[in-house]
């Protein structure tokens, strides 16, 4: 047979050719189809050329899109709407390129708008209204009408099967509005972006119909709102009409189901609904007040239920009596065993929130190099001993570098991360044997010497062998914003040789806020401030003369340019936190 | 390390220039990885390794020659190491297909720059909700079917609209760069004229 012919593509092979690249990109080829596309590409030289045009383009597009990042403010006020998925072609008019020229000019505009982020949608607060059929709570209206507004994520997953596959989702996805989950078994957890968290038991059916709430059509849910009141939507600015009667969507969280809805007064609440459509709802903290929901009648009751008590609502919506008040069939907390998936879950929600400079330090073993994977290119290079490749806040799921003594990496000179609003630093930190020393995690400054004299730093001191400083412990030290070096101290005993995740958010009037593992940590009043100069970037660095700098292990350090919420930090933290327990029952 | 400023020392010119090559061609080094090695998660982290290699090696690159050529053979050898390492299953191409696909690669480069650069006209002649779809398919790199969970639609809908959308860019790159190689003549970009 001969080979390797130009011309010996038929047309029938050429559109075999694409539909096994399809199934290569989305990787979802299988061994026949591996065998096919092997023997294609070894017969044609043709065949061969097309591969490597449309792997090209198909490199090009992650390249490009992990430069630009997800969810990316889109500077217009005018919403995108959910993508149509005709299949019918799309017009490319021939003549809209006229030459190269143009098609210079085009690339100049197009780039301009990805860096602006154009492609990207708005999450917003205000647009968090869709109404649907409170009943069936099926997608309402096309999908053309549709917006695609996320409304929160997927924080937690356990032994999950689907009643439908197509519509699985994963750890760390988010969650937009209109989203339904029908989980055959299992656990899983959404984080709203007001702070509310929803357990899901399955078998259950569940959809997201509103920022601060959701329909439970049947199953079993758990609803923890936050002891100060986080997550009943304090920040949504536009309390949503709607023209169904059974759908109020008041401020409050809310859980809607067939017979009931059962509205937030309180902390903490369970809600069953069994295969007739009856409605359960046990609260655990705090208050709830059940609405019943008559389908013939139209009529409806208002009931309010206290803490340690239980009320039932019959399938004909009308009948309530109470019930034996059981907490413990209603799971409260659900941790996740740290997977890898766990380890991309996190890197997608730190892309998310758009860093200016990310290093997940999880290159393998004798990496020398650090990439930044906020698209951004603000490389790191080892210097002294650093040590790829050690095992991170998830022990053999995750690698994070290890620094002794002189090590750290050199990120070089980077104005950037010189700032004149409120910022925010994140990072998952092991502080092994302080010894009289600091380490910073990462500090950006003007540096004089040893001492930095403008730029801030993030890290610790031990100054144990300090008779007059009165701190025996370890204790994280921040400097932030001022000229002034440990202008921030925060004094508290700080665990050695235990992964924890910390964050620090630099506020524009110079004040900060500490999170440890997702809970506020500290807060300090305003300090110096900043005085802006040559930054140098470096992660792991210290101010011992004796080059004595972080001793430890450092992973996923990020500098956003922003003020992180609370909410932000702790989904971070969530996606990764250290665990090894089962989901539990309290 | 101490007694001296870490970040004080300013890098050779020869340094620079590396540096500069090397930020200027990772997109193309990172597309001939991922021809060789198809799989996402194996190219970037075959990328990943390349690059380290490369800053190890910095000093042996002679400046003035061809720095992706250079580039390429690196991240070849790291696709030939990595792939030792994978499960059979997990393998596409032989190692014959996979030297003669490396010699395509390199044959096409400067098709592969007209392409791109036609590329970016056409990604603006797709329907906004066209592109908002491949941005979300790619800017959180997950496949068709996890992006369909995720939008709450049949994986089938989705996956057959990228490739619609995959196909008429196809088609718009094809019809851009032929139109440029009449207009330039027979002797210009196209790679098949070159040696």
């Amino acid at each position: 047979m001969s080979v390797d012919q130009e011309a010996t593509l038929s047309k029938r092979d050429r559109n075999d050719l694409f539909e096994l690249l399809d199934l290569l990109m989305e990787e979802q080829l299988d061994g026949g189809g591996r065998q096919r596309l092997d023997r294609l590409l070894s017969d044609s030289e043709e065949a061969r050329r097309l591969y490597i045009s449309e792997m090209n383009r198909h490199a090009n597009f992650v390249w490009e899109c992990g430069v630009l990042g997800e969810l990316q403010e889109e500077p217009t006020d005018s919403p995108l709407t959910f993508p149509s998925l005709s299949p019918f072609p799309s017009s490319l008019s021939p003549s809209f390129v006229g030459g190269p020229v143009f098609s210079y000019m085009v690339a100049s505009v197009v780039l301009c708008l990805m860096l602006l982020g154009t492609w990207a949608y708005k999450i917003s607060y205000d647009r968090n209204i869709f109404t649907a059929d409170s009943r069936s709570s099926t997608t309402s209206g096309s999908l053309e009408q549709r917006q695609l507004v996320f409304v929160g994520r997927v924080t937690g997953m356990k032994d999950c099967r689907w009643s439908d596959p197509d519509a699985e989702t994963y750890l760390g996805a988010s969650a937009p509005l209109g989203r339904e989950y029908a989980l055959a078994s299992g656990l899983m957890e959404i984080t709203y972006q007001s702070g509310a968290r929803v357990i899901l038991e399955g078998p259950c059916a569940y959809k997201i119909d509103f920022s601060a709430g959701g329909f439970l059509a049947r199953g079993k849910l758990t609803a923890r709102i936050g002891e100060r009141g986080e997550g009943r939507g304090e920040r949504i600015q536009q309390i949503p009409k709607s023209p169904n009667p059974q759908s109020p969507i008041p401020y409050p969280f809310v859980v809607r189901t067939p017979t009931a809805i059962v509205t937030d007064l309180g902390t903490e609440f369970g809600v069953e609904v069994d295969e007739n459509g009856a409605t359960e709802s046990h609260v655990i903290q705090g208050k709830v007040e059940v609405k019943t929901l008559n389908p013939n009648s139209g009529g409806n009751n208002h009931i309010r239920v206290e803490a340690g008590h239980a009320i039932r609502i019959e399938p004909d919506g009308d009948s309530t009596s109470v019930v034996s008040f059981a907490p413990d069939r209603f799971i409260r907390r659900l941790t996740t065993p740290p997977d890898k998936r766990a380890e991309e879950a996190y890197i997608r929600a730190v892309l998310a929130d758009k860093p200016l400079g990310y290093w997940p330090l999880n290159e393998p073993a004798n990496s020398r190099r650090f990439i930044d994977r906020s698209g951004n290119n603000f490389h790191g290079m080892a210097l002294g001993k650093v040590f790829a490749g050690q095992d991170g806040p998830s022990p053999g799921k995750s690698a994070a570098v290890e620094l002794k003594g002189n090590g750290y990496i050199d990120v070089g000179r980077r104005d950037r991360f010189a700032f004149s609003n409120g910022f925010t630093v994140e990072a998952w930190v092991w502080i092994d044997k302080p010894s009289g020393i600091s380490g910073r995690i990462i500090s950006a400054a003007s540096c004089d010497g040893f001492h930095q004299s403008s730029g801030w730093a993030m890290g610790y001191s031990g100054f144990v062998d300090e008779p007059n400083a009165g701190d025996k412990e370890p204790y994280c030290n921040f400097t932030c914003y001022g000229e002034q070096f440990g202008a921030n101290y925060h004094r508290v005993g700080t665990p050695l040789r235990e992964w924890m995740h910390l964050a620090y958010v630099f506020a524009s009037d110079n004040s900060g806020r500490l999170y440890r593992n997702g809970e506020p940590w500290g807060a300090f009043p305003p300090n110096v401030p900043a005085k802006i100069g040559p930054t140098w970037v470096a992660i792991g660095w210290g101010s011992n003369i004796d080059g004595e700098f972080w001793r430890g292990r450092l992973a996923h350090v990020a500098v956003y340019p922003t003020e992180l919420s609370q909410e932000q930090i702790d989904s971070h933290y969530r996606c990764l936190h250290k665990s090894t327990e089962t989901p539990e029952k309290k | 390390m101490s007694g001296s400023d870490p970040h004080t020392e300013s890098p050779s010119s020869e340094q620079a220039e590396f540096h500069r090559l090397f930020v200027q061609s990772q997109r193309r080094i990172f597309g001939y990885i991922l021809t060789l090695l198809p799989r996402l998660a194996d190219a970037e982290e075959v990328f990943q390794q390349s690059c380290v290699v490369m800053l190890g090696k910095a000093s042996q690159f002679a400046p003035g020659t061809d720095f992706v050529g250079w580039a390429c053979q690196i991240a070849q050898y790291e696709v030939y190491n990595y792939r030792r390492r994978l499960q059979n299953e997990r393998l596409c191409f032989n190692e014959n297909l996979l030297d003669r696909i490396s010699a395509r690669y390199r044959l096409q480069g400067d098709r592969l720059d007209a392409e791109l650069d036609a590329l970016k006209g056409c990604v603006e002649q797709l329907s906004p909700t066209d592109r908002q779809l491949i941005r979300q398919r790619y800017s959180r790199k997950i496949t068709a079917r996890a992006l369909a969970a995720e939008l709450g639609r049949p994986a089938n809908t989705v996956y057959k609209a990228i490739q619609r959308i995959r196909r008429n860019l196809r088609e718009c790159v094809e019809r851009t760069v032929s139109r440029q190689d009449r207009t330039y003549g027979p002797n210009s970009p196209a790679e098949e004229e070159r040696p």
